[in-house]
C-alpha cells in the first residue's frame, strides 16, 4: 500500500524515540518492590581446586540477606547448564561435555569462574560482604593455548586430552586425489584472533518469586527468552515451564552473547525463592570481558589445490577451536556445522574435506559471535583465494570469477553439505568492482607510492547460512531444539493490529521491519501496528533472534499468519457483500467484489468479526487473529562481496582504510536504511577483529585484555564512509524472499581488510588484528 | 646504605612493629611464628583498591646475611598476589649496604586491570619501605 511505509521503504525506526531519548526499559531499568542486590565472587585463578569457602564473615556483614555457594544450589537439585547441540566425533562417538555447574563446586576454571553468590540489602552491601567470603584454593597450573591443549594437563576428569570432539566433514580420499591431481597448491597458516563480544548493554538479570501462584519471572537481557525458559525448566530444573515466565525487555545490543544461558541468572532466579525477596543483578563491564562468551578463536591449516589454469580442484582444512573452560549454550555447534559447511563459499570447489578437533582450556567459555563460524569459515577461504591469485600472478576478481557457482547451477549442492538456493555471485562482484573503481587502482597505488605509502586492495566473496533452521536438518545433526519460529497476528476491534513474535529485537529494528511486513500486506496504516516480542507469556513460543534468522524464519511466520487472517477476512467480506470468497478480491486494505462498486475496508471487516451481527456466525468462529508456526525448507544464502582498500604507512606500520565497498546479496530487503546500518555495524566488527580487537590471556590463564584500556574496540575514526550497495536475487523458500542481514558484515570484512594490508604489504601471512607494531614488524622483519 | 652492624639491621627487619611502620598502607603486622607474619596491607593499583591479607614467610634464612621474602596475598573480589623479595645485607665500615630485587604475579581483576601497573607499585612499595626503613637510623633510635 502507501510505499512511504511498505515493503522497501526506509522507514525512520519506530524503536528510535525512546532509545534516543533515554526511555527505553532495559532490564536495569526495572525495580520490584523489596528488591535485594546480588554480587557473585569470582575466581582469581585459571585453575584451581576449591579446598573450601566460609562464608561465615560474609553472612554476618551489614545488609546481608544471604551468601549461598555451589553445594547450595547442588542440594537444591539444580543442575548444571547443558549445552544444546550434540556433536559427535569422525568415530562416531559423543562429544564429551564436562559439568558446568552455575557455582562452581569442587574446582574453578577460568578466571571469573563463579564460587560463591552474595545478596544483600544494597548492592554497596553486597561487594563489601563479597570481600569476606574466604576460599582457600589449591592452585593448579593452567591450561591456556589452545594449539597445544590436546597434550597439556588434563582439565576436566571426563575429559582426555581436554578435547571435546574431533569432527569431519566433506570426503577425505576424493580430497586427497584432488591434490594429487593439482599443479598449485596455495597453503596458509591462519590464526583467527579471539575476540570479546563488548554490548553496549552489560548483562542482566532481575528475578521475582510470588509464593502464592507459585510464579517465577526472570527480567533478563536475553536473544531468546523462550529458550532460557526452556533449559531453566527441563535442565537446571528451577521450576516447571508453565510457572517460570521470561521477560527479555529492551536490550542493548548482543551479538550472540546474550543467547547463550548463563551462570548468573539461572543463579538469580534459584535464589530468589530461596530468599523471598526479587534480587537483581547487573553485570559491571569488568565481569563482562571475563565472562561474557568469547568468540571465535581458530588456529587453522589449510590448503587450496589448483589446475594449471586456476580451477579450484580441492580444499583441506585443519582447525583447533577453543571451546574454552566449559560448553556455553551452542559451542559445539559453531566451529562445525557453521563452519565446515561454508567452506564450499562461492566457488565450485568439488572436494573439501574439513577436521576440526575441539578443545577445552581455562578460559572465558567461546560460543558464537556475529557471524558464528561462518566469519572463520570466509576467512579461510577468502584469504586462500587471494594468496593463490597472488601466487599465480592472477587477478584475484578473475580467480574468483572462474571458479563461482554460476547463476544456471541453482539449486547447487556443494561436498560439505549444503544446497544453495539461489544467488548471482558475479552480479555483486562486478557491481563491487565498479563502486571500488577497481579498475583505476593502479594509478591510485601509484600515488600512494609516490608520498612513500603502500597501498593494497582486497576481496572478500564470503557467503552464508542463515536464517537458522530447517529443523528436521538441525535435529539430525544434533540440534537440541527445532528452530523453526511462531507469530501471532491479533486483530483488534478497531482494526488496529498486535503482532507476537518468538524473535526478540535488541538492536535490530523488528518493531519496525515486522509492521512493514504486516502493514503492507493488510493495507492498513503503519502506525496501527504494534509488534511485542520477548515475553514468554505473550507469544506462543520462539527460538529467538541469532543467525540472521528473525526475518527470513520469524518475518516469514508473520507473514504466513497474515496471510491466514486475509483469508478469514475474506471469508467475512464475503458474507457481508453477499458474494463468494472466491469472487472477494483483497488490495491495499479493500476488499470488492467484481462489478460492483460495493467495497468493504479493513476495519469494517474486523469490527464485523468482533460485533458479529452481519457475520457468518454459523460457518466461522467470531474474532480476527491467527497464529502461524513456520519452519524453513532450507537454510537461507545471503552473500556478496566486500571490497577493502588500505593505505600503510611503512615509516610507523598504520594502517588506514581508504574505501570500503560492500555488495550484498540479502534477498527481498523491507527497510534498505535498517539493513544498511545493519551491514555498517557488522562492517565496523569485520575491521575491527582485523585491525584491533583481541582477546589476551597471559601463560597464567590471566584475562589480560580485560577493560577498555587493554581491549581496542573500533571507533568512528577507524573506519571510512562505507560504500554500500545491494544486488537482489530473492530466496527461493521463503514467503517474503528476504536471506537475512544481520552478520554479512561480520562475516565478510576481516577477510577484506586482511587481504588487502597483505597485498600491500606483499607477504601472505600476517596475525590479526595488524596492529602498528604487527604490520610495521612485517615490513621491517623485526 | 644504612649506618648500623649488618646485625642490627637484621634484627629491625624482624621486628613486627618495625615492619608495620615502614611497609605503606600497612594496618596489622602479626608475627605467626619466627619466620612467618600475617599483615593487612591496603594498596591502590590502578583503578583497583584492595585490602590485602597476606602472609609473609622468611625463606632460606641465612642469618644475618641474605633471606628471600615471599608474600602471598589475598585481595578478596579483587584478586590475588603473589611476590618474592631476595634482600641481601652486605657490612662495611660505615655500616650495611641492603639490596633487594622484587619479583611477582597478580591475578583476578588485579591482572584484568592493572597487571601493567604490577611491577612498578611493587618496586614503589618496596622502595617505599626500605627508604623508610633506612630514615630510622637517620635519627638516634633503638631498634
Amino acid at each position: 500500500m502507501t510505499s512511504k511505509t511498505g515493503i522497501g521503504a526506509s522507514v525512520v525506526r519506530k524503536e528510535d524515540a525512546r532509545f534516543i531519548t533515554g526511555t527505553g526499559g532495559y532490564t536495569d531499568d526495572l525495580s520490584l518492590p523489596g528488591q535485594v542486590y546480588c554480587v557473585f565472587v569470582r575466581s582469581p585463578h585459571a585453575r584451581a581446586v576449591i579446598k573450601s569457602v566460609d562464608t561465615t564473615d560474609a553472612e554476618s556483614a551489614e545488609g546481608v540477606i544471604a551468601v549461598f555457594t555451589g553445594e547450595d544450589l547442588r542440594s537444591d537439585g539444580i543442575g548444571d547448564l547443558p549445552c544444546g547441540w550434540m556433536v559427535k566425533s569422525k568415530d562416531g562417538s559423543d562429544m564429551l561435555a564436562p559439568s558446568h555447574p552455575a557455582i562452581a563446586t569442587t574446582n574453578v576454571n577460568y578466571v571469573g569462574d563463579i564460587y560463591a553468590m552474595v545478596i544483600a540489602k544494597t548492592i554497596e552491601e553486597a561487594k563489601n560482604a563479597a570481600e569476606l567470603v574466604e576460599a582457600d584454593f589449591d592452585i593448579l597450573t593452567p591450561v591456556v593455548d589452545v594449539a597445544t591443549a590436546t597434550t597439556a594437563d588434563q582439565i576436566h576428569e571426563n575429559v582426555p586430552h581436554n578435547q571435546c570432539y574431533d569432527w569431519e566433514l566433506g570426503d577425505s580420499a576424493a580430497t586427497e586425489a584432488a591434490f594429487a591431481n593439482a599443479t598449485h597448491v596455495t597453503s596458509l597458516d591462519i590464526v583467527n584472533n579471539r575476540l570479546i563480544p563488548n554490548a553496549i548493554e552489560p548483562r542482566a538479570a532481575l528475578g521475582n518469586h510470588d509464593p502464592a501462584s507459585g510464579l517465577y519471572t526472570l527480567y533478563t537481557t536475553s536473544q531468546n527468552p523462550h529458550l532460557e525458559r526452556l533449559i531453566l525448566a527441563a535442565f537446571v530444573n528451577v521450576a516447571p515451564e508453565a510457572k517460570l515466565h521470561v521477560i527479555s525487555p529492551d536490550v542493548g545490543g548482543g551479538f550472540g552473547s546474550k543467547i547463550f544461558v548463563y551462570a548468573e541468572e539461572t543463579a538469580v532466579i534459584w535464589a530468589t525463592a530461596k530468599v523471598g525477596r526479587p534480587i537483581k543483578w547487573r553485570a559491571e563491564r569488568i565481569e563482562s570481558f571475563q565472562a561474557d562468551a568469547h568468540g571465535r578463536d581458530h588456529v587453522t591449516h589449510a590448503e587450496l589445490a589448483l589446475s594449471r589454469e586456476g580451477d579450484f580442484l580441492g580444499l583441506r582444512v585443519k582447525t583447533i577451536a577453543n571451546m574454552g573452560a566449559y560448553l556455553s549454550t551452542f559451542a559445539s555447534s559453531v566451529p562445525t556445522y557453521l563452519y565446515g559447511t561454508l567452506l564450499s563459499g562461492q566457488y565450485r570447489t568439488p572436494a573439501i574435506h574439513v577436521e576440526v578437533k575441539s578443545v577445552f582450556t581455562n578460559t572465558a567459555p567461546v560460543d558464537a559471535y556475529r557471524g558464528a563460524g561462518r566469519p572463520e569459515a570466509t576467512y579461510v577461504v577468502e584469504r586462500l583465494v587471494e594468496t593463490a591469485a597472488r601466487e599465480l600472478g592472477v587477478d584475484p576478481a578473475d580467480l574468483r570469477r572462474k571458479n563461482f557457482i554460476q547463476p544456471s547451477d541453482f539449486p547447487y549442492a556443494t561436498p560439505v553439505a549444503l544446497t544453495y538456493d539461489t544467488g548471482d555471485y558475479e552480479a555483486s562482484l562486478e557491481r563491487a568492482l565498479s563502486l571500488a573503481k577497481y579498475s583505476e587502482f593502479a594509478k591510485r597505488r601509484n600515488e600512494s607510492e609516490a608520498n612513500g605509502r603502500k597501498r593494497g586492495i582486497g576481496f572478500s566473496c564470503y557467503i552464508e547460512a542463515c536464517g537458522l533452521a530447517p529443523s528436521q536438518v538441525a535435529l539430525s545433526l544434533g540440534a537440541g531444539v527445532g528452530l523453526f519460529e511462531s507469530a501471532e497476528v491479533r486483530v483488534d476491534v478497531t482494526g488496529s493490529v498486535t503482532v507476537m513474535t518468538g524473535t526478540h529485537s535488541h538492536g535490530q529494528g523488528h518493531e519496525t521491519t515486522f509492521a512493514q511486513v504486516v502493514s503492507d500486506k493488510l493495507g492498513i496504516p503503519f502506525e496501527n501496528v504494534t509488534v511485542v516480542h520477548g515475553d514468554t507469556s505473550k507469544s506462543d513460543y520462539g527460538l529467538g533472534t541469532y543467525g540472521s534468522r528473525s526475518l527470513a524464519v520469524g518475518g516469514s511466520a508473520i507473514a504466513t499468519a497474515t496471510d491466514k487472517v486475509i483469508a478469514k477476512a475474506k471469508k467475512i467480506a464475503a458474507h457481508m457483500l453477499n458474494s463468494t470468497e472466491e469472487q472477494v478480491s483483497f488490495d491495499d486494505g479493500i476488499f470488492k467484489i467484481p462489478d460492483s462498486n460495493e467495497s468493504l475496508s479493513f476495519g469494517e471487516v474486523a469490527f464485523s468479526a468482533y460485533v458479529p451481527g452481519n457475520f457468518p456466525i454459523e460457518e466461522l468462529e467470531p474474532g480476527l487473529s491467527e497464529k502461524a508456526f513456520y519452519d524453513p525448507a532450507n537454510f537461507t544464502y545471503p552473500a556478496g562481496t566486500h571490497i577493502c582498500e588500505v593505505e600503510v604507512d611503512p615509516g610507523t606500520g598504520t594502517t588506514k582504510i581508504e574505501s570500503f565497498v560492500a555488495v550484498d546479496d540479502f534477498g527481498t530487503v523491507i527497510n534498505p536504511m535498517i539493513v544498511e546500518g545493519q551491514v555498517h555495524g557488522g562492517i565496523t566488527q569485520g575491521i575491527g577483529q582485523a585491525l584491533l580487537e583481541h582477546g589476551v590471556y597471559d601463560d597464567d590463564g590471566q584475562l589480560l585484555t580485560g577493560s577498555y584500556m587493554d581491549y581496542a574496540m573500533p571507533r568512528a575514526d577507524d573506519v571510512p564512509d562505507f560504500i554500500v550497495d545491494t544486488t537482489v536475487t530473492p530466496c527461493t523458500h521463503n514467503p517474503l524472499g528476504a536471506k537475512g542481514c544481520g552478520e554479512a558484515g561480520a562475516i565478510g570484512a576481516t577477510a577484506a581488510v586482511m587481504n588487502a594490508i597483505t597485498n600491500a604489504l606483499d607477504v601472505n601471512e600476517l596475525a590479526m588484528p595488524a596492529t602498528a607494531e604487527t604490520v610495521w614488524r612485517a615490513l621491517t622483519g623485526e | 646504605m644504612i649506618p648500623a652492624t649488618r646485625e642490627e639491621v637484621w634484627v629491625a627487619l624482624r621486628n613486627p612493629d618495625i615492619l608495620q611502620e615502614c611497609i605503606e598502607g600497612c594496618e596489622e603486622m602479626t608475627a605467626l611464628d619466627t619466620n612467618e607474619y600475617e599483615a593487612l596491607v591496603r594498596v591502590k593499583l590502578g583503578p583497583v583498591r584492595a585490602k590485602f591479607r597476606s602472609i609473609i614467610r622468611m625463606l632460606n634464612v641465612v642469618a644475618p646475611e641474605s633471606y628471600t621474602l615471599a608474600v602471598n596475598a589475598r585481595g578478596g573480589n579483587a584478586g590475588f598476589g603473589i611476590g618474592q623479595a631476595q634482600i641481601s645485607l652486605i657490612p662495611d665500615e660505615s655500616g650495611t649496604t641492603l639490596s633487594y630485587e622484587v619479583t611477582g604475579t597478580v591475578s583476578g581483576k588485579l591482572a584484568q586491570l592493572g597487571s601493567r601497573l604490577f611491577l612498578s607499585v611493587a618496586n614503589k612499595m618496596a622502595s617505599s619501605f626500605f627508604t623508610k626503613f633506612c630514615a630510622r637510623w637517620d635519627t638516634p633510635q633503638s631498634a
